[in-house]
Parts: structure tokens; sequence; C-alpha cells
């Protein structure tokens, strides 16, 4: 746009005098910029395109990692080294799920009880049968070829003695049948074994 | 332009970096200084802007693609760290761009380093009402009377627009003077 132009649309701009010199510099400042320039160019270490510095750091790394400690130091001052959270509702929950784990455990402690009180003489009684065997007899006889009738047929003759007594002390959570442990004796057979022994020295052994 | 080539190349060889840096300050420090100055009104951070303008050059010299001409990619710098400065300032003291300038115009009568005259100020008081980027056309077509293809490449905005953008600033400016 030229001078003619300008006055025909903006006619008090045109009469405006086009000073630069409205604003105004201290003396000399233009001679001496070019040496403060350069000094601050080498102060800052600007790396040139040699540089042996290959390690970087993030941008103003250096102006901001003072904030940055700070304020991590003094929020672990106000909220403590523990910033971990914990789940949403884990407090109310927590009395419930012990529970839970609770009955768990004691129903596999319940079947527990069960199995042995079944099956632990039967394979006591079954251990003591194949020994037996394989002592008295050349042919091989695994525990497989045993039944449980076979088993309590020789218990039943007697081949098999079992110490209802040691069972019992092995396994102190079984509970045995009464039957087990009690005795068919009359009253009679009482009084003579009384009778034939020495009480003084059975008690004095006990 | 093969001068410029020529420097260029002398810019980004380490060996005759410095001599070449001061050749390129020696060329260029007063237009840029002058930019710089009506945008941030005050000397001491015209200043302030100046340098770390200069001392931005150095440090990308290696990266400019010389697909522009190198007036062009400096005063683009100038310009950046111009604004940047001024959104800081205003930053800094909790107010907007142009209440800043508002106020920085208003303290140019008081200013030891500034001599113009009733009108001038008027018009810069003008100047400041305008939107931002139309302030930076308005100041490089009449007071730098630089051309529009530089212009379009320094701001990056096509011929058409900132010839659109000027005339605009101009009827603004114009309504303006004649309200006071």
């Amino acid at each position: 746009m030229n001078k003619n132009d300008l006055h025909k649309i903006a006619p008090l701009l045109s009469i405006i005098p086009l000073n630069k010199t409205q604003f105004e510099v201290p003396k000399k400042y233009f001679e001496t910029i070019e040496d403060a320039i350069l000094a601050k160019t080498m102060a800052e270490n600007i790396p040139s395109s040699h540089s042996k510095n290959t390690f970087k750091t993030p941008h103003n790394y250096f102006d901001s990692i003072e904030s940055i400690v700070i304020s991590k130091l003094k929020s672990e001052s106000i909220h403590g080294n523990n910033n971990k959270a914990v789940p949403d509702n884990y407090f109310d929950s927590i009395e419930d799920n012990v529970f839970n784990k609770l009955k768990s455990s004691s129903k596999g402690n319940f079947i527990k009880v069960q199995f042995l009180k079944y099956v632990a003489p039967l394979a006591i009684a079954a251990s003591l049968l194949l020994v037996f065997l394989l002592n008295n007899n050349t042919n091989s006889v695994t525990f497989d070829s045993l039944t449980f009738t076979e088993i309590e047929n020789l218990i039943n003759e007697g081949s098999i003695d079992i110490d209802e007594f040691n069972i019992s002390a092995l396994y102190s959570e079984v509970e045995f049948d009464n039957e087990i442990n009690s005795t068919l004796l009359s009253d009679d057979e009482v009084l003579d074994y009384l009778y034939e022994e020495d009480l003084d020295e059975i008690i004095y052994d006990n | 332009m093969e001068d410029e080539k020529i420097l260029v190349t002398k810019l980004k060889n380490p060996e005759t970096q410095e001599q070449a840096f001061r050749e390129l300050m020696s060329l260029y420090k007063e237009r840029l200084y002058w930019h710089i100055r009506k945008i941030v009104y005050v000397h001491d951070d015209a200043d302030d802007v100046l340098q770390n303008t200069f001392i931005k050059i150095f440090k990308n010299i290696n990266s400019f693609q010389e697909n522009s001409k190198l007036y062009s990619w400096m005063y683009r710098i100038a310009t950046n760290e111009s604004i940047t400065f001024i959104n800081k300032k205003a930053s800094k003291h909790n107010v907007d761009i142009s209440e800043l300038q508002y106020k920085m115009v208003d303290d140019l009568q008081n200013d030891e380093h500034y001599s113009g005259d009733q009108i001038q100020l008027i018009l810069q008081k003008a100047i400041v009402t305008l939107p931002h980027k139309q302030q930076l056309v308005f100041n490089m077509k009449y007071f730098d009377e630089m051309k529009y293809a530089d212009m379009s490449e320094i701001l990056g905005t096509s011929v058409g627009a900132l010839k659109a953008s000027y005339f605009h600033a101009i009827k603004k400016i114009e309504e303006f003077l004649k309200s006071y």
C-alpha cells in the first residue's frame, strides 16, 4: 500500500511521521551487544555439533528438581511413607473374609478326621498282613490281592493282633467305638485275676 | 542469497562458527531489536529477548534447513521469543496480555527511553486495541515496510490474508485516532 492509498483510507494515520526513534536505546548499546551475547553463549556452554556430551537430561530438569524433591519430602511427612492405597471397602469385608477362610479350613479337618477313623485301622492291618504273608509264603502277595473281607477274617481268627491302644495313641483325634476298647470279661474272671496276681507288685510297677 | 548460503555454511562449521556468528549479529541485531522492541516496549525487556533470540539462533543453526531465508527464520524466532516473554510477564502479574499491553503503553510517557510525541503515543495506544496477530502485521508493514511475501514466510499466513489483515488494522486505527 503506497502513501496515496494510505491517505485515502486513513488520512489521520497517513500524516503521522514515521519516526522509529520514538523508542530510544542507551548510548553504545548496539556496539556492545555482540560481546554481551557471545559471553552469554560461552557462559551457557552451548554444545556445538562436536559435543562429546552424549548424556542428556530432560528439559529444565535442573531447574525443577529441587521443587520436586521438596514437594515429595513434604508429602511424605504429611501422609507418611505408606502411600499404598487399600481397595475400596477393604476394612468392611475383612471380617467376613477371615471367617470364610476359617470355615473352609475346618471342613478340611473334618474330612481328614473321618478318613482316619475308618481307613487308618484297615490300612495298618493290611500292612501287617502283608508282612506276615511275606514271611510265611513264597508266593508274592500284594496289597491289591487282599480284599477287606480277607483282612477282617484274618483279624477275627487272631492271625493279626492289633493293639487298639497303640492305634489310639497314634491317632488321638480318631474316636474309636467303645466296643473296640472294651473286653468281654465276666465278674468271676475279674475276681480270679485279682486273687492270682500280686496287686502290690502291679501297683508298684505302674 | 549466495552470501547468505556462505554465511550459513560458516555458521554450521565449528571452526568458523564464532566469527560467522559475530558477522550475523552485526548484520541483523538492529532490525531484530526494533521488531522486538515494538512488541515488548521496554528497552531492558527488548535487550533480554534479543539476547535470547541470538542464543536460540546459535543453538539451532544446525537445524536450519535453508528452505527459507535466514532472516525470515531469525525474525520468526524473535517474534516467538517476544510473544513468549509477554505471556510470561502477563502471567507473572496475573493479568491477561491485553491488560499488560495497555499498562505498558500508559507507562511509555514516563519511560526514559521513549521520546515520541503525543500523536505517536496515541498511535501506540491504538495499536494495542488490535488483535495480537494484527498488531504484528501492522508493525511489520507500517513501521518495518516489510514485503508481504517475507511476512508470509515469517508468520505462516497467506499474502492475501495478510493484506486483508493490514487493511482492517488501518481502518481500526483510523477510527481510534478520530475518537481521540
